[in-house]
């Protein structure tokens, strides 16, 4: 579990939120960040291959739809970078990733 | 007639397109017109090159996310008045442009200009119907661009 902005979130929310996404491929990385005051949640999600349609503007959709699905679900808007498939550490198991980088 | 335009995933950061360039580098395929289109982190490598699929090959065996989307690559005359004789044909049939760019063929004779539209068949029928000529990807192969003798 991490606290985030007072926030209670459970990081398996976060992995079934995603794979329920269409064009969310195997992988993903969410890192903690402090900017300020502010506790800032940055999320890299690696695009399914067959999703790719060559368009910018699908790709865009799907990073808004992530980001709009997250707020619905853990009251947080994180920030979403998409990235290439496998270019993330592998997911395996239980073991979802979580970088904590705020000054503790 | 169809051409292809390589359209490649890449992250927003240094190195990208120099991966791109080297892998075609060594597949021996020349990149006839390029452009980028940026969504803050990460972006979409638009490129024509000679041979789409053997370049599509090594772009995938190099683990890169590529797709083959078919365009209109539109012949026009290399003068002012040349592209919007196109555009305005495209206009007055609401036909809705995605993304385009062109490349000089032969200066101030003839250029191309590459279209990604919605409606392509529509499209390719109507800008032929009013006689413009349209190239496949066999011949953007073997045309030679930019007379640079006639300087």
């Amino acid at each position: 579990m991490m606290i985030l902005k007072g926030v209670n979130i459970f990081p398996i929310q976060i992995e079934k939120k995603l794979m329920d996404i269409p064009g969310v491929g195997r992988n993903f990385v969410i890192l903690l960040e402090r900017e300020g005051f502010n506790d800032l949640m940055h999320i890299r999600v690696e695009v399914e291959r067959g999703y790719f349609s060559g368009e910018l503007r699908h790709l865009e959709a799907l990073r808004r739809r992530i980001v709009e699905e997250l707020r619905s679900d853990i009251l947080i808007t994180p920030k979403v970078d998409l990235v290439e498939p496998d270019s993330l550490p592998k997911t395996e198991g239980k073991a979802v990733r979580v970088i904590d980088n705020r000054e503790k | 007639m169809i051409a292809h335009q390589l359209s490649i995933f890449a992250e927003n950061k240094p190195g990208k397109l120099a991966a791109v360039t080297s892998v075609l580098a060594k597949a021996k395929v020349s990149i006839r017109a390029t452009t980028i289109a940026t969504a803050d982190t990460f972006g979409v490598i638009n490129l024509i090159v000679d041979d789409p699929e053997a370049a599509q090959a090594a772009l995938t065996k190099a683990g890169m996310m590529v797709k083959l989307r078919p365009v209109l690559a539109v012949l026009i005359d290399d003068k002012p008045g040349g592209l919007d004789r196109l555009t305005q044909l495209l206009h007055k049939e609401g036909i809705n442009v995605n993304n385009a760019y062109g490349f000089v063929l032969e200066s101030r004779e003839k250029a191309v200009f590459v279209v990604d539209v919605d409606l392509m068949e529509k499209a390719e029928k109507l800008v032929e119907k009013n006689g413009f000529r349209t190239l496949d990807t066999d011949a953007l192969s073997t045309i030679e661009p930019f007379h640079y003798m006639k300087y």
